[in-house]
């Protein structure tokens, strides 16, 4: 940071213009080798002595509009309609989600295995058709044999053990990095509250130390009276 | 374990949130709090810090990670309070004296040691303060609620204003003085 007149150490006797190195000073963001020397200013200089004073009362002004905390506020994010879904999704028990997409699996699987079907069907030549009798073809075309059938049920077994693995991964994950982030905001408000209970303490502290002062400045005047009441007491005694 | 903001927005860019959620409770309280001492009302300032928290998240993919996301944050909320500003400009002024309720609620609670004179005198202390800091130009009042009450060095204040550090000396000097001014007149009363 720059400061314009920083050897400016001597006795100042008109309007001195160190405005800059004033705030830097007061606001402790000059050096330390910095605030010596603008400390030995201050020391000949009137006027940025009785400015630094002014400023200092200003600021203890300024901290009496102080407030300890902010309402809670309820700040609304709107989702996309994907996020929406993702959230309803992640509403459901870990079952609950693996149930679904092992039936989303399912049926995926089974509207493959449909169109495949259909496909095969679909590669019958027209001669075969002419020539079988209509309930003949569609038998042909869905008949598999027992290998085929083998094969088939065990590629559907694996698609959906792995489909389901990978769901209850991804919901796993999900869960995992959701608790990471209500960790991090519970131990980011646990911050704050001890923030806050800091605060009240010296706010207590300082309070506790007017309200002493407060007493000890009362404490002539209640002797007085108390004196005065007992003057009173002899003296109607005497009587 | 605690996320940086840089972290939480990440996240949120991924598609998380929660993530945001925590930003905003992080962020909630001086976003709300220098709301307020800009415009005076609650009411103002929770707008405001609904306002700003929304266009940080529609705008969040196009945050630079090479500045403070605070920066960024209070960069928004100021400019929704100028907005507002300008908006209160061609409407007629309210007095700060009516707006004590609103104001009064969110101060120091009234503390058991504390007693009723001591508690008046520091509300009506209060009341000047805010009074004084309300009559000032609000590119004077912003840098002096930044640097008192959020504690903001000249440069992070220079990052939120798009203005030279020097600029920000000035109007802070200028600002304090024209309180100081103010204030001196009233020292009796406070």
């Amino acid at each position: 940071m720059k400061h314009e007149s920083s050897n400016q150490t001597g006795k100042q006797t008109g309007k001195c213009e160190r405005h800059e190195d004033l705030l830097d000073y007061l606001y402790e963001e000059m050096s330390s080798q910095q605030a010596a020397t603008f400390a030995e200013h201050l020391g000949a200089c009137p006027t940025c002595t009785t400015e630094l004073q002014g400023l200092q009362r200003l600021r203890t002004d300024l901290r009496a509009w102080d407030f300890v905390a902010a309402p809670s506020l309820e700040i609304v994010i709107p989702r996309s309609p994907w996020q929406a879904l993702k959230e309803c999704f992640q509403l459901f028990p870990l079952w609950g989600r693996g149930a679904f997409a092992l039936s989303a699996a399912a049926a995926t699987l089974l509207m493959a295995f449909g169109a495949f079907s259909l496909m095969r069907g679909a590669t019958v030549s027209p001669a075969n058709i002419v020539a079988v009798p209509s309930t003949t073809t569609v038998t042909q075309t869905v008949a598999l044999t027992p290998e085929i059938k083998a094969q088939v049920e065990a590629q559907v077994a694996a698609t959906v053990t792995t489909t389901v693995a990978k769901a209850v991964e991804q919901a796993v994950a999900q869960e995992r990095q959701s608790l990471r982030t209500q960790m991090a905001a519970f131990e980011s408000r646990t911050a704050e509250q001890q923030v806050r209970v800091q605060t009240v303490a010296r706010q207590l502290r300082e309070l506790q130390t007017r309200h002493d002062a407060l007493l000890a400045e009362q404490q002539p005047s209640l002797r007085r009276l108390m004196a005065e009441y007992s003057d009173t007491g002899n003296a109607n005694n005497e009587r | 374990m605690e996320f940086s903001d840089n972290q939480l927005i990440e996240q949120t860019l991924a598609g998380e949130t929660d993530a945001f959620s925590a930003l905003v409770h992080r962020w909630e309280r001086q976003i709300y709090g220098l709301s307020f001492r800009m415009l005076g009302r609650d009411e103002d300032a929770r707008d405001v810090c609904q306002e700003t928290f929304l266009a940080a998240f529609r705008n969040l993919s196009k945050f630079r990670g090479d500045a403070k996301f605070s920066s960024w944050l209070y960069r928004i909320a100021l400019n929704a309070c100028h907005t507002r500003l300008r908006k209160q400009g061609t409407m007629p002024a309210r007095s700060i004296d009516q707006e004590d309720e609103d104001g009064r609620k969110f101060e120091l609670p009234d503390l058991l040691s504390e007693s009723v004179p001591d508690r008046l005198h520091h509300d009506q202390r209060a009341r000047i303060v805010r009074k004084a800091l309300q009559a000032l130009p609000a590119e004077m009042r912003q840098v002096i609620i930044m640097k008192e009450y959020h504690e903001m060095t000249f440069a992070e204040i220079a990052d939120v204003t798009r203005t030279p550090v020097s600029t920000v000396k000035s109007r802070l000097y200028t600002g304090l003085q024209q309180m100081r001014a103010r204030l001196e007149k009233q020292r009796a009363v406070i």
